[in-house]
């Protein structure tokens, strides 16, 4: 069940906002203004109930302590709206507020379990995903045409014991969540729909969603993810079907003529290597990922500044997978050790010795 | 028993200050043997300038903010009478309260800041307890800045952060309310400073 967000506001008599927060419960909240800088102070002492405070009673000439502590944050506050007027100037309320739950990410294995012990780069990647999740849902209202530069207020909560991360915002994402709809639901049945069916906008929100959750396969010791959405529970555990469905919608055939220009080590990723190419005209550099192969990177170090002609997938507008490359200089030819050496790596070197081919390549319909 | 903690000349001495003709008289005295309590009622030229004042000796206690107890001197109210505020008594007679507590060995003074004390000991270098009763301050001061002075959020923001003697001047200014009179007469702050 989503949280029930309030809006608890501070201003001075003439309507100067001093502090301004959604406040839910005492771990689910979201300060959007302090101006002096401190009041935060008070105000997470008020929801933990451990605020506290005094008031000169002028008739006995006596201070008075309280604290306010109900055992609830909200009543907490209200408390303090209450008592507020009597000793401070300020005015404060709390209303409802229209906060939208936009997901819920609960991820379960043993890496993730808190009480032994979350793994911290597990931790992070988690982390890193919500947020790319997050990223994908912004984009998704710059897509709503009219409101493109419409900034919301989102924040999100954290239930640490298993890492259940929500997500939730001022502005309702109907485009997010429809293509999240969908990719939840062909990830469960383990088959991707036609996305002609769908509109354009929310195919982009689809494809880059899948291709998001396609990298869960690379995460450690994670059974389950379970996301919740429009306050449905959808179950994920094949995330290996994920990537292979990722693969199959993403990507798209691709060949281009083009100038080696480098080779890098780990390319973002220990798994990969890639080549950087550049257009003949200089104009346009891209980067070929491949699986990490120590004799071709050698290889292909040697030969920069070589016209080729590149071969591989598209995944998206920056990522690209070689599958292989063929040399276009008349007089190009390879010695017989780099033969060798090449398919000792695994690759296919032609008989004309012009073109290699990854034993990877993706077969191409 | 009442000399135990410190004595009824030692107090007397505190409580008088020469430059400017300042000399009180205790009354109620209690005393056991870790605390001891007096109403002290000052004079200036033998006429009576407070409403009503206290100071409570200690023993033997908890000091804020430290890890250790010592003797502590906490002031009860020190409340003039209207035509002898704001002619800095209160400072004058702080100075001499720390010279003496200090020759004494006490390690702390603790108060409850109300009324003019809110504008007042702040400006002594009195800490606040807690950092709710310093936000809570602030939070008037800055208040105040923006209702009484008419500073933009910025500015108020700005100095109601900045160092006590750049709020002082501010929180009397000439032509507008005080704050110590704007302030809400519930409003009550523990402060405490640590005597060197």
């Amino acid at each position: 069940m989503s949280l029930q967000f309030k809006k608890f506001e501070v201003k001075t008599p003439s309507g100067e906002i001093i502090f301004f927060a959604y406040v839910a419960d005492k771990e689910a909240f979201r300060i959007v203004q302090d101006a002096t800088g401190g009041f935060e102070k008070i105000f997470v002492s008020l929801i933990k109930g451990e605020f506290s405070y005094s008031l000169y009673n002028e008739e006995t000439r006596s201070i008075e302590e309280y604290t306010i502590n109900t055992g609830d944050a909200l009543r907490n506050i209200s408390e303090y709206i209450e008592i507020l007027p009597t000793f401070s100037h300020t005015q404060a309320s709390l209303d409802d507020a229209a906060i939208y739950h936009q997901y819920s990410l609960h991820f379960h294995g043993a890496d993730y379990n808190m009480h032994k012990g979350m793994e911290p780069k597990s931790q992070e990647k988690v982390m890193l995903f919500f947020y790319a999740i997050h990223t994908i849902m912004h984009y998704s209202l710059t897509l709503a045409a009219n409101n493109p530069h419409y900034k919301p207020q989102n924040f999100s909560t954290a239930e640490a014991a298993s890492i259940k991360l929500d997500m939730y915002s001022t502005v309702d994402m109907t485009i997010f969540k429809e293509a999240f709809v969908y990719v939840l639901e062909d990830l469960e049945c383990g088959s991707a729909r036609q996305l002609e069916t769908l509109s354009e906008n929310i195919q982009k929100v689809y494809k880059k969603l899948l291709q998001k959750f396609s990298e869960l396969s690379k995460f450690h010791n994670l059974d389950l993810l379970k996301v919740t959405l429009n306050g449905r529970v959808y179950t994920i555990d094949d995330f290996k079907n994920i990537a292979e469905l990722s693969q199959g919608i993403m990507q798209r055939p691709l060949s281009t003529t083009c100038v080696i220009q480098s080779v890098k080590d780990n390319y973002r990723d220990d798994m990969y290597d890639a080549l950087v190419a550049d257009t003949k005209s200089f104009s346009h550099e891209t980067t070929w990922k491949y699986e990490k192969n120590e004799a071709l990177s050698k290889f292909l170090y040697f030969k920069k500044g070589e016209v080729v002609k590149l071969s591989g997938m598209k995944v998206s507008e920056h990522i690209r997978f070689l599958d292989s490359v063929e040399f276009l200089r008349e007089d190009f030819d390879m010695t017989d050790h780099e033969v060798e050496r090449l398919q000792e790596g695994r690759i296919n070197v032609s008989t004309s010795r012009k073109k290699i081919t990854l034993s990877t390549a993706h077969q191409q319909a | 028993m009442c000399s135990n903690i410190i004595n009824d000349f030692t107090i007397e001495h505190a409580n008088t200050v020469n430059s400017i003709g300042l000399t009180c008289s205790l009354e109620n005295t209690v005393c056991d043997e870790d605390i001891r309590s007096d109403n002290i009622e000052l004079y200036i030229n033998d006429e009576v300038i407070t409403e009503h004042m206290s100071m409570e000796f200690f023993k033997d206690e908890k000091l804020l903010h430290r890890d250790e107890n010592g003797k502590v001197c906490k002031v009860g109210f020190i409340s003039l009478m209207r035509e002898h505020k704001r002619h800095q008594i209160t400072k004058k007679l702080h100075e001499k309260h720390l010279q003496i507590l200090s020759d004494n060995n006490f390690k702390q003074m603790q108060l409850t800041a109300i009324l003019d004390g809110l504008a007042v000991w702040p400006l002594l270098l009195f800490k606040f307890e807690t950092q709710e009763f310093k936000e809570m301050w602030v939070n008037e001061v800055f208040t105040y800045m923006i209702e009484i002075l008419g500073y933009n959020s910025k500015k108020a923001k700005r100095l109601s952060n900045a160092d006590m003697h750049d709020i002082a001047p501010l929180l009397r200014p000439q032509n507008k309310e005080w704050f110590s009179n704007w302030v809400k007469n519930s409003m009550a702050l523990r402060m405490y400073k640590d005597i060197r």
